[in-house]
């Protein structure tokens, strides 16, 4: 489904040029959840950005179902992503808020149901995370969780294939993050999205991904592309199982 | 804005006493102490009884100043928010134009009002766009910082969304920049006022800036008061329609001052 091809990214000109990424290749298939992790500064992000179609890659190419990302053709609706602080716009309304996305796709043509749909799928999703009666609230009044799970919906309200995910859990509370990742693992199995999430928690990654790709840095390489063979569906219990703590010691290894 | 009797005592009541306090001091200053002479300092009272004696005249000049201070206010408004937009728009031009309007903010722009003056020869006109001159540079810089204050997720988010540039400033730009802007706006009704009174001391046989010399030069300084107070007062008025407009329009935030 993603195709991410000899992937390089370089900063700048001439000596000063910063090589970001350097030869990624990865393939990730329908309804997978991979999850990125590496030391700060590796270039996670950098590479998010650039299968968001937000920068070009200075060599190799990205495709999505065959298309690239670059390429005009390329569906917006086919693509979320999440930020690691919600980016919510304080005058509007929790609603109002999931329905930004929704309200610019329409005029410009990029959305295959009527308003309708979408009013219904928001409210489904309100319901889905937890949200309801704080539907007419204003983001200021609510939590960081709650927060970011406005804006975990506002990425899945036009019901994109790929959902990217930049550390969106990294600035909330221990015990906030782990309900969030189990609603996630709730929210990835019902709406089958496929999922690239970026942490540096290994933990995290481990609990939630079918693959865990370890990235080193300058230039950002992918080092291995762990397997998690962990039966689904998780639950929390699933981090005392031997399994679990074999896979976490051994992306330990990487960061000591 | 649900003010509880005691809130509204506070904010209507206690300015109240702060303006009578002063009106105290100056009536006990000169008509008990004679502290100073008629022709310097008019008692309080004086200037009121000036200003009943010839309302009509000196009502007539306020509207003139309040008038041309108020249109050259609002053309100042309207241009800041098109050439705003346009500098955002692009990053050359905005470096290009932003040290011009800079320097324009920061050089004592009434120094130009003799020119425009030259320029224009129908002298409430004149008036009018000093005032819309002055005011436009705070206003501007104002908007500029404001469109230029949103984040760069908030702008990656709408890019991952597909937004076109007229939507990026709908439903981000314009509305992040509303505090800037109204923060711009009470710098520019304060600049217009002395623009256009400026303008009205430079060349014009009318307004308040042309009778309040008229009123020194022939030692009615209390006319001059009356004149002065009465522009200060229409200004304020101003400045408070653009408070409550800023309370309406950005309800989300608290930091107006008829949030509660």
């Amino acid at each position: 489904m993603i195709s991410i091809q000899d992937v390089s990214k370089r900063y700048g000109e001439g000596e000063e040029a910063v090589q970001a990424l350097a030869d990624i290749n990865v393939g990730i298939a329908e309804n997978e959840f991979i999850s990125i992790v590496g030391p700060s500064g590796c270039g996670k992000t950098t590479l998010l950005h650039l299968v968001a179609g937000l920068l070009d890659p200075s060599s190799g190419r990205i495709k999505v179902d065959d298309t690239d990302v670059q390429s005009s053709d390329f569906q917006k609706s086919s693509l979320g992503l999440v930020f690691q602080h919600p980016v919510l716009l304080e005058w509007r309304t929790v609603q109002k808020n999931i329905m930004l996305p929704i309200q610019i796709m329409q005029r410009n043509g990029d959305l295959e149901e009527d308003i309708d749909y979408y009013r219904q799928r928001s409210r489904e999703l309100i319901d889905l995370v937890g949200l309801e009666g704080f539907e007419n609230s204003y983001p200021q009044e609510l939590s960081g969780g709650m927060q970011q799970r406005v804006s975990i919906c506002q990425s899945l309200v036009y019901d994109p294939k790929i959902l990217l995910m930049d550390e969106p859990f990294g600035s909330l509370d221990a015990l906030t993050k782990d309900h969030l990742n189990e609603e996630l693992l709730d929210i990835w199995r019902e709406t089958s999205k496929t999922i690239l999430f970026i942490t540096h928690d290994l933990d995290e990654a481990v609990f939630l991904s079918d693959r865990v790709l370890v990235m080193s840095s300058r230039p950002g390489k992918i080092l291995e592309d762990v397997h998690v063979d962990l039966p689904r569906p998780r639950t929390s219990e699933v981090r005392g199982s031997e399994a679990f703590i074999e896979t976490s010691s051994h992306l330990y290894s990487y960061f000591r | 804005m649900s003010a509880r009797p005691a809130h509204r005592l506070r904010r209507l009541g206690l300015p109240l006493v702060g303006v009578l306090l002063v009106a105290g001091v100056w009536l006990v200053a000169t008509d008990v102490l004679s502290l100073f002479g008629p022709t310097v300092l008019p008692s309080p009272i004086k200037v009121v009884d000036e200003f009943l004696r010839i309302r009509e005249l000196i009502l007539d000049h306020v509207w003139i100043t309040f008038r041309a201070g108020l249109l050259g206010f609002l053309l100042a408004i309207g241009l800041a928010l098109v050439t705003g937009m346009l500098v955002t728009l692009n990053q050359r031009v905005q470096d290009t134009l932003m040290p011009l309007l800079v320097g324009g903010n920061t050089v004592p722009r009434v120094a130009v009002a003799p020119l425009i003056i030259f320029y224009i020869d129908v002298t409430t006109f004149a008036s009018l766009l000093i005032a819309a001159w002055v005011a436009y540079f705070p206003i501007l810089i104002n908007v500029i910082e404001g469109l230029e204050s949103t984040s760069k997720d908030e702008l990656d988010f709408l890019s991952v969304v597909g937004a076109s540039t007229w939507q990026e400033y709908r439903f981000l730009k314009i509305p992040n920049a509303l505090p800037y802007i109204f923060d711009g706006l009470k710098i520019g009704i304060i600049t217009a006022m002395v623009g256009a009174i400026v303008g009205e001391f430079v060349a014009s046989s009318e307004g308040v800036g042309y009778l309040a010399l008229l009123g020194l030069q022939d030692s009615n300084v209390a006319l001059t008061l009356a004149l002065v107070f009465l522009i200060g007062i229409a200004t304020t008025l101003i400045i408070y329609a653009i408070y409550l407009l800023e309370a309406r329009l950005m309800f989300w935030q608290d930091t107006s001052l008829f949030s509660e």
